[in-house]
């Protein structure tokens, strides 16, 4: 069972104070530690980032996604955590990506991490299942940027 | 524990709701999450920090500087809150946390671990995903309530065995507040109130013990000992030579209220016993009881035959569509509408207290309209002054209780306080329309 290919979607919001600059080095952290780490527990994903939230895919084997998972968890640079689901899957919607990443609108990643992944979501290299589920999660970013611009409206 | 030369600080923590993860998820994921927690509490700890699990999912963690005790707890109330993915489960918890620091909140593990537990229990009590410092003032509360709770049940067991009198030690009361009609001032009866005479405290305050008897389970007990006493009583009144026999209002708590087949059953037990006749008891309930199946229990309370009143009326959030559904004979106008019709209005600030008088005149006008056009009878309370008094039985409100007439009267006065009465009543200072 713990042998059983899994994939687990969470959103979050960035909990990294600092100047943009600040910021798009510790993403490239991120994503470095995630390149280093998960290759050796076979977990594949994606990173998406847009304006104050993260969204992430991680997948493989369910006792390896969950064990990635919960160091995830644990780490400061974000917060307010929300799993969005955790299932078994057929196949790896990134099976060519230990961490593809997707800036959403102006993230701008440093150059080592650009020349490293930094792509539109749109050509990130992924089954149809990866490409839906980026458009998914772009949808719930995107969702919440308008809701925090409804609160700004408001305030 | 105080070897290490500096005070250490005790977290007592506590995961809310557990249970609910082993029966959805099973017990070995439920065991998974433990481990989970157990590395997220070392994760987090400082260096030299001591952790333990206490039982299921109690855990208990000695930071060696107290001072970074605060810190530490609500690293841990954010990391335990976050979610983990376990054996395919996404699984959610909170924590609560209690502080307590040495050698302010005691010296020795025992005192120290007690004061923490206390802390614990107070964020508990306050909701839950929180953590809560030790203040001496839980101590007294601790202490009230575990006094509260042997006298309670002390009192109720001699209750039962109808030995309170020879052994003297009643501590509960019933007192009774009159309820007179506006229009005739004729007396129509009187509201029941329990009131706790302490050994050593005195007359403790009914808000300060009615919610520790809620929180310890025991609010069943005592109602039921109110209403049977009160029955029994109101068979002792004389009958007035002038109308209706006089009723007896009774409160009921949400609690209660939630326990159908105890409450209809010591109601109707309680008339049994005393034969007071039905239509002379009247069941108070608050606003904020009418929530869940409240409506099917007020209809079998009401098939007794007893009435049914609502307290505190205008202070909750039933609409008036709500209410017309419940089958109640009575709205009982809340006292700090009555209060606001004569306010002492701040000359800085006349404009909001004129707003509030003519507020509290049209919300009282509204509620005494309404209960004309239900049918029922509406009863001002906390009048204190013959103006308040003119004023909400000009807007056609039918009775009032309060300080004008009586503050609520211990049983063994009664009889006398209703000769008084009789010999000296409350009249309309205007002619009857």
């Amino acid at each position: 069972m713990s042998d059983t290919l899994c994939s687990l979607a969470y959103f979050s919001r960035n909990a990294i104070d600092g100047t943009p600059t600040e910021l798009n080095r510790e993403i490239e952290r991120i994503l470095r530690s995630a390149r280093r780490h998960n290759p050796a527990r076979n977990v594949t994903g994606a990173l998406l980032y847009s304006d104050g939230c993260f969204a992430q895919v991680l997948e493989g084997r369910r006792a390896d996604v969950e064990h990635i998972f919960e160091i995830i968890q644990c780490d400061d640079r974000h917060a307010d955590v929300t799993i969005m689901h955790l299932h078994p899957v057929e196949e790896r919607s990134f099976p060519d990506w230990s961490m593809a990443f997707a800036g959403i609108d102006g993230a701008s990643a440093a150059p080592t991490v650009a020349g490293d992944g930094m792509q539109a979501p749109q050509n990130i290299l992924a089954t149809a299942g990866g490409r839906n589920l980026l458009a998914a999660l772009q949808s719930v970013i995107a969702r919440d940027d308008l809701g925090r611009l409804e609160s700004l409206k408001l305030s | 524990m105080l070897r290490h030369g500096h005070a250490p600080a005790l977290l007592a923590l506590d995961l809310d709701r557990f249970q609910t993860v082993n029966d959805s998820t099973g017990i070995a994921t439920g065991d998974a999450v433990l481990l989970r927690v157990a590395k997220r509490i070392l994760g987090a700890a400082p260096p030299g920090t001591i952790v333990a699990r206490i039982s299921g999912d109690e855990f208990a963690v000695v930071v060696p500087n107290g001072a970074s005790g605060e810190r530490v707890a609500a690293r841990l109330l954010d990391l335990l809150g976050r979610p983990y993915a376990v054996n395919g489960f996404a699984v959610t918890l909170s924590v609560s946390i209690g502080l307590a620091v040495a050698p302010v909140h005691g010296s020795d593990a025992d005192t120290l671990l007690r004061s923490a537990n206390i802390a614990l229990h107070h964020a508990e009590r306050e909701g839950k995903n929180r953590w809560r410092r030790f203040e001496p003032l839980m101590q007294e509360r601790a202490t009230l309530r575990q006094s509260l709770e042997s006298d309670l049940r002390l009192a109720l067991a001699l209750n039962k065995l109808e030995l309170r009198r020879t052994m003297g030690v009643e501590q509960f009361e019933v007192h009774y507040q009159p309820q007179i009609a506006l229009e005739s001032g004729r007396l129509t009866g009187f509201e029941a109130l329990v009131r706790w005479r302490h050994p050593t405290r005195g007359l403790v305050p009914p808000g300060e013990f009615i919610p520790l008897t809620e929180e310890i389970g025991l609010i069943g007990l005592l109602g039921a000992w109110v209403i049977a006493t009160a029955c029994r009583a109101a068979m002792a009144w004389p009958a007035p030579t002038d109308g209706p026999a006089l009723h007896v209002a009774v409160n009921v708590s949400p609690l209660q209220l939630q326990e159908r087949r105890a409450l209809v059953g010591c109601i109707a037990g309680a008339l049994a016993e005393s034969g007071l006749p039905a239509s002379r008891l009247e069941i108070e309930i608050t606003e904020s009881a009418l929530i869940g199946d409240a409506l099917e229990t007020l209809q079998a309370v009401k098939a007794l035959g007893v009435r049914l009143s609502l307290d505190d009326f205008g202070t909750g959030y039933s609409s008036l569509s709500q209410l017309a559904q419940y089958p109640f004979d009575r709205l009982k106008i809340d006292r700090s509408f009555v209060h606001d019709l004569t306010m002492t209005v701040d000359p800085e600030d006349a404009g909001t207290g004129a707003r509030r008088m003519a507020m509290a005149r049209w919300m009282i006008q509204a509620v005494a309209s309404l209960g004309g056009g239900l049918g029922l009878t509406t009863v001002a309370e906390g009048v204190e002054t013959e103006e308040q008094a003119e004023i909400v039985r000009q807007a056609a409100v039918t009775d009032m209780q309060g300080f004008l007439v009586s503050k609520a009267i211990p049983a063994e006065g009664l009889q006398q306080w209703m000769a008084d009465f009789a010999m000296n009543p409350w009249r309309p200072r205007t002619p009857i329309r």
